[in-house]
């Protein structure tokens, strides 16, 4: 926790550097058309669950706090279910930004290990093979988080392989190289 | 209603949901529909991608959108398939560029072939069987033009057509968990948890689904998600596997041996016991 507030603390340079991000949002106008009526929090399926809702994350960003948003649960606990975005009576795109504050948050840095580590060995397998390739996806995952955590999928595991769903990786021609070249890129 | 398309079928119909992509073409090539697989189609990015970075999600949906040939739609299978997809295809034409129109499988079938199309390829009408439409966020949240988003039917109306009856289900566009189920699993199973405690009280004999992740989620996760609570297990079918059934077309593209919950319900609750 005290190196995340490290890195958050760090410098204003980053932070000018996630408004700028921000600014890349094309919907940031519609933030402040907000009536704080907390549809949206009332829709999520998570927000019980998270330390900030939907409605506050709106909020802080439309009033500029940035770094409140990037440092909450609630991003990262988002399923981009979209039932906030369908229901905002004033046409706010709500997941779409839990995505942008997900995007910078990873940039920055300020992303939790799971989190962290969920997105960004899903891309690192993805390209690879420009397919996703299950249990290499569950193994890069549970090295980065917690190795023990693989005996917990055995059940899944044993599943699959009776039902001859685990074969060989499939492999796409496709080139990738300036889709990696970005993610290296991203870091 | 028959037609040619560009088949984008997405990383989990070769692996996990076999039977959903086997049903599927099987019902596609009955009713008159051309699939083309995309050549070196390349992974949608799912959700994790657009997480990590929005754009490489958009290249992603370039490189395969940019495959198609001119004229053609795109299908798939998978909700998260198609809102990437379509995502893409939005993100294109608001730049002035070309691009196909993306559809879902479901979205084809339904729009493309159409209800009377349905009702004559009935063979074996499901006679007695109860389901319970279980629709996922993706699909009608992505294009709420082809479906209500917070009260569809149309796949109500598919299980009507195949003879079936479809209960009320007041969890039909619940989110499965699905996207969150690696960083926070014991989440993403207690979401889960809750739409199969809402189908089993329904009173349906199965959950019919239209998507590979929500599939995932309600069948390879289900033992898990109804740990500690009371009564037996329901059946998770893909409305394609329901088609295939009523079209009376054989065993193996009905596939409801692969499924991960036994599927025997299913059979059982039909009149007659079922084939």
């Amino acid at each position: 926790m005290s190196q995340l507030t490290g890195a958050v603390e760090a410098s204003t340079s980053r932070e000018s550097a996630w408004e700028s991000g921000l600014l890349g949002f094309r919907d940031l106008r519609l933030l402040r058309r907000c009536m704080q009526c907390g549809t949206c929090s009332g829709s999520c399926s998570v927000a019980p669950l998270a330390d900030y809702t939907p409605r506050m994350i709106v909020n802080m960003v439309a009033r500029g706090d940035v770094r409140s948003a990037l440092q909450s649960k609630m991003i990262f606990l988002c399923t981009n279910c979209l039932a906030c975005t369908t229901r905002c009576p004033k046409g706010i795109p709500v997941a779409d930004l839990m995505m942008k504050l997900r995007n910078l948050s990873i940039q920055a840095h300020l992303a939790s290990n799971e989190d962290d580590a969920s997105s960004r060995e899903f891309v690192r397998t993805l390209l690879k093979r420009g397919r996703i390739y299950e249990p290499e996806l569950m193994i890069r995952f549970a090295m980065r988080t917690s190795p023990l955590s693989l005996l917990g999928m055995r059940g899944q595991a044993i599943s699959l392989f009776q039902k001859g769903k685990i074969g060989l990786p499939s492999k796409s021609g496709t080139d990738l190289s300036d889709l990696k070249k970005k993610f290296k890129e991203v870091g | 209603m028959a037609g040619s398309y560009a088949y984008f079928p997405g990383c989990s119909v070769h692996s996990m949901v076999l039977e959903y992509g086997t049903s599927g073409k099987a019902v596609c090539r009955s009713l008159g529909f051309e699939l083309s697989e995309i050549p070196d189609w390349v992974c949608c990015g799912a959700t994790p991608t657009a997480s990590y970075d929005y754009d490489i999600m958009l290249g992603l949906g370039k490189k395969n959108l940019s495959k198609v040939k001119a004229g053609e739609s795109v299908v798939t299978p998978c909700s998260a398939c198609f809102k990437n997809l379509k995502s893409t295809e939005i993100h294109l034409k608001e730049t002035k560029a070309a691009a196909p129109k993306v559809q879902h499988l479901f979205q084809m079938i339904y729009e493309d072939a159409g209800m009377d199309a349905i009702r004559g390829k009935v063979a074996k009408p499901l006679k007695g069987l109860k389901v319970a439409s279980y629709y996922g966020c993706l699909l009608t949240r992505i294009d709420p033009s082809f479906d209500s988003a917070e009260d569809p039917r149309k796949m109500d109306e598919l299980v009507t057509a195949l003879g079936a009856e479809a209960v009320p289900f007041a969890y039909k566009m619940k989110c499965c968990g699905g996207p969150v189920v690696l960083s926070k699993q014991s989440l993403a199973v207690s979401m889960a948890g809750k739409i199969l405690k809402a189908a089993k009280e329904s009173g349906a004999d199965a959950v019919v689904v239209l998507c590979p992740m929500c599939g995932m989620m309600l069948d390879l996760y289900q033992k898990q998600a109804l740990k500690g609570r009371k009564g037996g297990s329901i059946p998770i079918v893909y409305f394609t596997q329901l088609m295939a059934l009523a079209f009376g077309l054989k065993d193996e593209d009905v596939a409801l041996d692969m499924n991960f919950v036994s599927t025997k319900p299913v059979i059982e609750a039909m009149a007659g016991g079922g084939r």
